[in-house]
């Protein structure tokens, strides 16, 4: 018994100071203890559009761009909230926040074993913005200085995208941009080979070269996507897997049966019709988690059309939706919505007051602005997920009060197309999952004035509002960041431009066999910030 | 005869200009502006101006079509505006897989439409009969969306025997084709017996009269080669419609054909797709239609050529 | 003269005449007067839905679905179950009958009348009005209906009426090509020459000779393209390019309930059945009608 405490006493020590000692180090560690090998299967309900980072405007190219394609940062920690290095070993800041050096980490190659350098940096984020490249992306970068210029023509190169040495690169801004650093991690911003590109052209979308964990093995497009690890990653001993094999064009229904057959070893998001079978099925359930973030649900009215123009009316619809009933919807894996900023997101008031469901007092708001009976009005629904069924709920409930809505369900592409024109949508139902944890890419992207037409659908456009924003989007301290957003959240609350439904869980499930390393930090890579984990993930043999 | 064929071929021909020009209207005549519909929602005003020039929006009428059907006949059936790949390209690149569904079903619905035809026409009014005629009632009438969705989850997930949808070795192929098959067999196996029947109630009326059991056996391959003729005419079109594409069938297994393509093309309202689609699906028809016309002069000499 | 006798002529020189009407042969065929029943229960459910359904089927109720959004199972309050929304299913069966009959029954009208019109010229004036209007309707054969219908109603805004609109306008071919097939056939008969030599106005011996004449087949052919027609409108609400929500339609009920097929099976399996059996009964009466306006023996 004494030595056998003793043994343990050591044991409990030796595991201790492994510990601390890989602690603190970050990404970059491998877990010399899991295997290397395997073959990771997954599956998407649709094609992908093309292996061109550039072009990653919906989730599945972003998706496809996070294994093929590396940025100059990487999101870590708990709750993949903070930046770390990726490409780029570190960054500085100039003093008034208009400027920011990268330093890239050193011998850096592309999958093709040829030297990755600054040059390759410029010419990706360069590219972003010239208009033949045709990014959805390129308006983000625009906060660039030189960038106007570059885009009319006027100049061949961008002033503010400056290579300082073949490893040294800097970005000189337009005007303070805090969240820069969260934009140049998109997996848009992957970083490309200028001499591949300049040699594929317009097939580069097929022949990617890139600095990702994986390289392409095979895209046979609408089928399948096959990729192989990429020998020389810049993160020694990943990734773990060897092959990486995305079925393309599966019904999410499909996946998951799939997945129950051990096809597939990660499916996310799971609908609210999988997530019951859940119940039922314990196998499934030990596999199943969350966590918070990143999606929220709104449904959004347009103050510039009648009736929507009229505050009493978004208030009215605002107390007349039952939110505890779409929660039941989702199964429970959601949260009423308070403010625009989610809980995830620096800046979320806590103290903002939900609307209550009191269709007593939305009939008496109605009445006051002057329609009694209630009105008629199409809405505009994206074929997207669960969209649909919460329409259908919101429609149900609406009609309890007398207004009534009709459904116009479109194809998530048609419907962008169609939300885009101003005075088109009176009313329509969306969702927007944050593509960073800034709060300028919830508020100010969904609901500043200047943003109308982009992803502002709404065309909501207060003066009091944008002012707040401009100012919040543009100051380096961030308590006093925070601080604006909150009152500007707090406003947008009370003209409620939206009918605030609810901030959703992310949730997979994960094979047994995947065992998440500590650079993984056991996130369920299910959002799109976060597929970057799987170069650190190992799968073991059954 | 062989007037007979060029005929049918001239025809043929003239058909196709005919759905080409329904095609084009789709594309030119429906939409406000033909030249953004072609480019897409994420056109800006110099693609408009190229698809304009590419495609000849700014001539006269007769003379865009007269541009669009060169371009057809060149290979340029235009460009998707969702994924940017060229039509012609997509619809050929899907083609396999459609065409593997179309065939497997279509023997199928043969394999199993035509023996129990014949069994019913020869067992007529039996409890055979009867039974068959049940079975072919319910498989006429039966929704495919819903028995592929069944049989997928029986065969599929309740008892892991096959795949779960999707393209991939013969096992994928099974569902889907016996979806399309027992439904499409219902069909063959009612034509046939009622051809067999009208056949040999005449050929009865004859051999009631005839004298000897050889000319009973010669009149029942008679009666044989006579009755398959409307089931020939059926086929030829029922294969044509298949190698245009499933939709049904194709988007609930997730099979990666043509039917799909359209499926996806129509929600997104992908014009261009959309039209090449009807074309590619119209051309099988036509030619589907000739081929039977051509076999139906092997099949029945006494067929005049009016 | 009518067709039935007509056409048994051969029968007669061999086997006695019968004297029975077409009634009464359908009368005996079990198979078909199974069939009416189902269609005359099925159209009792439609017209009156208010009266059988036991809630809106539009209403959704708090017990309808549990805390964590699963469909409440079959019950006393729900006969068959809710569905993912908590509406009651049963009452949406009910009121989604009205949807396919009134498709269904609408749309084979419109398609049989036009494509009786169409066909009728064509085999009365032969020549060139003949050859354009069958070249027109081998076009029209050609193309892939299902496609065509749900490429132009989602162009227009879906609704019930453009649904049965768009599929009469579009499916009339097949009519066509039988109507003309018997307009020859009848136009051996002595007595429309007859009527011409008479000096009957054409469109006078279309409507009051040769329509009268060739019913008989197109009856059946309109009462088995009402069958075809619901599993059309099936399908497009199935794939979504049918009537909008909150509608209820069989096709699109199976759609939702899919999803579920694991955890709530009869939200999937009644609507199926109830689309199966609906066409099934149109099925029958169009072959009993058939075997009774065609007696063999």
């Amino acid at each position: 018994m004494k030595a056998g405490k003793k043994g343990s006493r050591i044991f409990t020590v030796l595991m201790l100071v492994a510990f601390l000692m890989t602690a603190g180090s970050g990404v970059g560690l491998s877990a010399p203890s899991l295997p290397s090998g395997g073959t990771l299967n997954l599956a998407e309900n649709s094609d992908i559009k093309s292996l061109d980072p550039a072009q990653a405007g919906d989730g599945v190219t972003q998706r496809a761009a996070q294994f093929l394609f590396s940025r100059l940062l990487r999101y870590t920690g708990k709750t993949n909230n903070e930046l770390a290095a990726a490409l780029a070993e570190s960054w500085k800041w100039s003093g008034d926040g208009k400027s920011v050096t990268f330093k890239l980490r050193k011998n850096l190659m592309f999958s093709d074993g040829s030297p990755l350098t600054a040059d390759d940096v410029a010419f990706t984020f360069t590219r972003l913005l010239d208009p033949k490249t045709k990014s959805p992306y390129q308006g983000t970068y625009t906060v660039i200085k030189g960038s106007k210029d570059f885009m009319e023509g006027k100049t061949s190169t961008v002033s503010g995208i400056v290579v300082v040495d073949p490893e040294t690169v800097r970005f000189d801004l337009d005007k303070p941009v805090p969240y820069f650093l969260n934009q140049v991690s998109l997996p848009t911003a992957g970083v490309v080979s200028r001499k591949a590109v300049e040699k594929s052209g317009d097939t580069f979308g097929e022949r990617p070269a890139g600095a990702g964990a994986f390289m392409l093995d095979k895209w046979t497009r609408g089928q399948e996507l096959v990729l192989t690890r990429n020998k020389n990653y810049y993160l020694a001993g990943l990734p773990k897997l060897d092959r990486v094999v995305v079925k393309l064009g599966i019904a999410d229904n499909l996946q998951v049966m799939m997945f129950q057959r051990g096809e597939l070893d990660m499916v996310g998001p799971i609908s609210s019709a999988d997530y019951l079978k859940l119940e039922n099925d314990p196998k499934l359930k030990s596999s199943y988690y969350s966590h918070v973030g990143p999606k929220l649900y709104y449904i959004g009215m347009n103050p510039e059309m009648p009736p929507f123009n009229n505050k009493l009316v978004r208030q009215a619809l605002n107390y007349g939706v039952d939110k505890q009933k779409l929660l039941r919807l989702e199964n429970g894996r959601a949260e009423v919505m308070k403010g625009v900023i989610p809980p995830w997101v620096p800046g979320y008031n806590d103290s903002i007051q939900p609307y209550p469901y009191d269709p007593e007092k939305a009939k008496e708001l109605l009445s006051q602005a002057g329609y009694p009976n209630g009105f008629e009005v199409d809405m505009l629904v994206p074929d997207y997920r669960d969209i649909p069924q919460i329409a259908a709920s919101v429609q149900a409930d609406l009609s309890k009060i007398g207004v009534k809505l009709n459904l116009r369900q479109q194809s998530y592409p048609v419907f962008r197309q169609t939300v885009k024109e101003r005075g088109k949508t009176a009313i329509f139902a969306l969702q927007w999952g944050t593509d960073f944890p800034d709060a300028q890419n919830v508020i100010s992207t969904l609901l500043k004035g200047s943003m109308a037409g982009q992803q502002n659908f709404t065309w909501y456009n207060s003066p009091t509002v944008n002012n707040l924003l401009d100012q919040a989007d543009t100051t380096i301290d961030s308590k006093k960041r925070i601080e604006l957003y909150q009152q500007a959240d707090k406003m947008i609350q009370e003209d409620a431009p939206w009918i605030f439904c609810f901030y959703l869980k992310a949730d997979a499930i994960k094979s047994p066999q995947l065992k998440d390393t500590p650079d993984s930090f056991g996130r369920v890579p299910a959002d799109i910030t976060e597929y970057d984990h799987f170069d650190a993930v190992a799968k073991v043999p059954n | 005869m062989g007037n007979y064929i060029l005929r049918r071929l001239i025809y043929a021909v003239v058909t196709l200009v005919g759905i080409s020009f329904i095609s084009f209207l789709i594309v030119y005549a429906v939409p406000a502006d033909p030249a953004a519909v072609i480019a897409g929602p994420s056109a800006d005003a110099i693609a408009l101006a190229n698809i304009r020039h590419q495609w000849g929006l700014d001539r006269p009428f007769i003379i865009q079509y007269e541009t669009y059907f060169l371009n057809l006949l060149r290979g340029d059936w235009g460009t998707s505006f969702f994924n940017q790949q060229p039509v012609l390209r997509q619809l050929l690149g899907r083609f396999p897989a459609t065409a593997e569904l179309g065939v497997v079903a279509f023997l199928l619905q043969l394999i199993i439409g035509i023996p129990l035809g014949a069994l019913a026409a020869i067992r007529q009014n039996t409890r055979t009969d009867h039974l068959i005629m049940t079975g072919v009632l319910v498989g006429l009438s039966l929704p495919r969306f819903w028995l592929g969705v069944i049989l997928l989850f029986i065969f599929a997930l309740k008892l892991p025997w096959l795949p779960l949808g999707g393209y991939g070795g013969w096992d994928h192929v099974i569902l889907p084709a016996i979806t399309v098959g027992v439904t499409g067999a219902a069909y063959y196996t009612r034509l046939l017996r009622s051809s067999m029947i009208e056949v040999k109630r005449q050929d009865y009326v004859l051999a009631a009269t005839a004298k000897g059991i050889s000319r009973a056996r010669v009149q029942i391959r008679h009666v044989m080669r006579n009755s398959l003729i409307p089931v020939v005419t059926w086929a030829g079109m029922d294969l044509a419609a298949y190698l245009g594409g499933l939709i049904i069938v194709e988007t609930v297994f997730g099979w990666p054909g043509i039917g799909q393509l359209t499926f996806q093309a129509i929600k997104n309202m992908d014009i261009p797709l959309i039209s090449g689609t009807v074309l590619f699906s119209a051309i099988f028809v036509v030619i589907g239609s000739l081929f039977v016309d051509i076999v139906y002069i092997f099949l029945d000499p006494r067929i005049s050529y009016e | 003269m009518d067709m039935s006798q007509q056409k048994s002529f051969i029968n007669e020189a061999i086997y006695p005449v019968t004297h029975e009407t077409v009634w009464d042969r359908f009368r005996k065929n079990k198979a078909a007067v199974v069939g009416l029943v189902l269609i005359c229960v099925m159209m009792m459910v439609a017209l009156l839905a208010p009266l059988l359904a036991p809630y809106s089927p539009y209403l959704t109720f708090e017990e309808g679905i549990s805390l964590v959004g699963a469909p409440a199972p079959p019950s006393a309050k729900f006969p068959l179950g809710a569905d993912n929304l908590g509406r009651d299913v049963l009452s949406r069966l009910i009121y989604a009958s009205r949807i396919s009959l009134e498709v269904g029954l609408i749309a084979a009208v419109v398609s049989v009348a036009v494509g009786t019109l169409l066909g009728v010229m064509a085999g009365f004036w032969g020549g060139w009005v003949d050859l354009v209007i069958m070249r027109f309707t081998d076009a029209m054969l050609a193309f892939p209906f299902l496609l065509f219908v749900i490429l132009v109603v989602s162009v227009l805004k879906p609704s019930v009426t453009i649904i049965f609109v768009v599929i009469g306008l579009l499916g009339w071919a097949k009519a066509a090509r039988v109507a003309r097939g018997q307009t020859l056939s009848i136009m051996q008969n002595n007595f429309i020459d007859a009527s011409r030599v008479v000096g009957a106005s054409s469109w006078r011996i279309i409507f009051h000779h040769i329509i009268p004449n060739i019913m008989g087949p197109l009856i059946v052919l309109t009462t088995l393209q009402v069958g075809n027609y619901i599993l059309t409108e099936g399908a497009l609400s199935y794939i979504g390019a049918g009537v909008p929500q909150p509608i209820p339609s069989w096709g699109s009920m199976i759609y939702t309930g899919q999803q579920y097929y694991q955890t709530a099976p009869w939200l999937m399996l009644y609507p199926g059945l109830m689309l199966t059996l609906t066409v099934i009964g149109f099925n029958l009466v169009g072959d009993g009608l058939d075997a009774a306006l065609n007696p063999r023996n």
